[in-house]
């Protein structure tokens, strides 16, 4: 279930798989949109790189969820908690390849 | 539809590195807010945390402002105040459990360091607000609510406590200038003191 720590804890280790490589400028910082951003802009990423996709995706789904119940466990909610797994594991791998 | 502002720009609280929080009201959320710029919940989602007691509903009660409505009805104003706030326990418990994981994640050498002082400062102020719902008659909302805790506020150095509020602003908002690896020694050497602090508003 993805409670407020839960999505904290996604959020981290999203972080980790990104930051373990070093960048030119700063680290990404959060999730954030403008974070986000930011990140793209002080490092000059390709903003039309698979990484980059990704994390919009995850940012879109991790917010989303904030919004949703922890009492109301849809099917819906459950594939996009899923779908925040999955996004770690292929933001791991565009992290390193990139 | 009803659309608010709520949040610092109706406490007047306004730096510049203010943004304007809104709230946007649906049926059903169907992706036409971007949720950078609102905080978009379902009416029946509003009328459980109004149900609960939660303190974002009390956030809400106090310091929103209609800027919009479709029927021109003020939806919040119309469905009264919230249940009474009970769940300071786990409200604290919660905000103190990020607390002491963003400061394990720190002393454990993160890569996210300005991510995990950014939880920290969220950590700060959440506990205080719920720490206002519970014992003051009128809550605070600011985001310097730790500070205004009378003799419960928490005392550190200003600059320990502008670094963690820049690494907050940083994560949100992408503005503000990187911490230096200086500043966030200092703020490292403090945390012990944080979570003192914590523990007796836990207490």
């Amino acid at each position: 279930m993805y409670d407020f720590l839960n999505r904290v804890d996604a959020q981290r280790i999203v972080l980790d798989s990104v930051n373990r490589r070093g960048w030119v400028s700063e680290p990404l910082m959060s999730l954030s949109k403008k974070s986000i951003d930011r990140w793209i802009s002080h490092n000059s990423i390709d903003r039309n790189s698979e990484l980059v996709s990704l994390l919009l995706t995850t940012s879109d789904k991790l917010f989303f969820l904030a919004n949703k119940s922890q009492e109301q466990i849809t099917e819906d909610y459950k594939t996009l908690s899923k779908e925040v797994a999955e996004l770690s594991v292929k933001i791991r791998k565009a992290a390193i390849t990139y | 539809m009803h659309i608010y502002a709520f949040g610092s720009v109706t406490r007047g609280e306004v730096t510049p590195d203010s943004d304007v929080d809104l709230l946007a009201l649906v049926e059903k959320d169907v992706g036409n807010f971007v949720h950078d710029a609102y905080s978009v919940y379902t009416y029946q989602r509003i009328q459980e945390l109004w149900h609960e007691g939660n303190p974002f509903s009390w956030h809400l009660h106090y310091e929103s402002r209609i800027v919009f409505s479709s029927n021109g009805a003020d939806y919040l104003e119309s469905i009264g105040c919230p249940n009474p706030y009970n769940s300071y326990r786990s409200d604290f418990s919660k905000f103190f459990t990020l607390m002491n994981e963003s400061i394990s994640e720190i002393n454990n050498n993160s890569n996210s360091v300005i991510f995990e002082l950014s939880n920290i400062f969220l950590a700060i102020r959440n506990i205080a607000i719920c720490f206002t719902l519970k014992n003051f008659s009128k809550p605070i909302f600011s985001r310097h609510a730790a500070l205004l805790l009378e003799d419960k506020s928490i005392i550190l150095p200003s600059e320990v406590y502008q670094t963690l509020e820049r690494a907050r602003i940083l994560c949100t908002r992408g503005r503000g200038d990187n911490l230096s690896e200086n500043e966030i020694s200092l703020v490292k050497s403090h945390f012990s003191h944080i979570q003192n602090w914590a523990s007796e508003l836990g207490a």
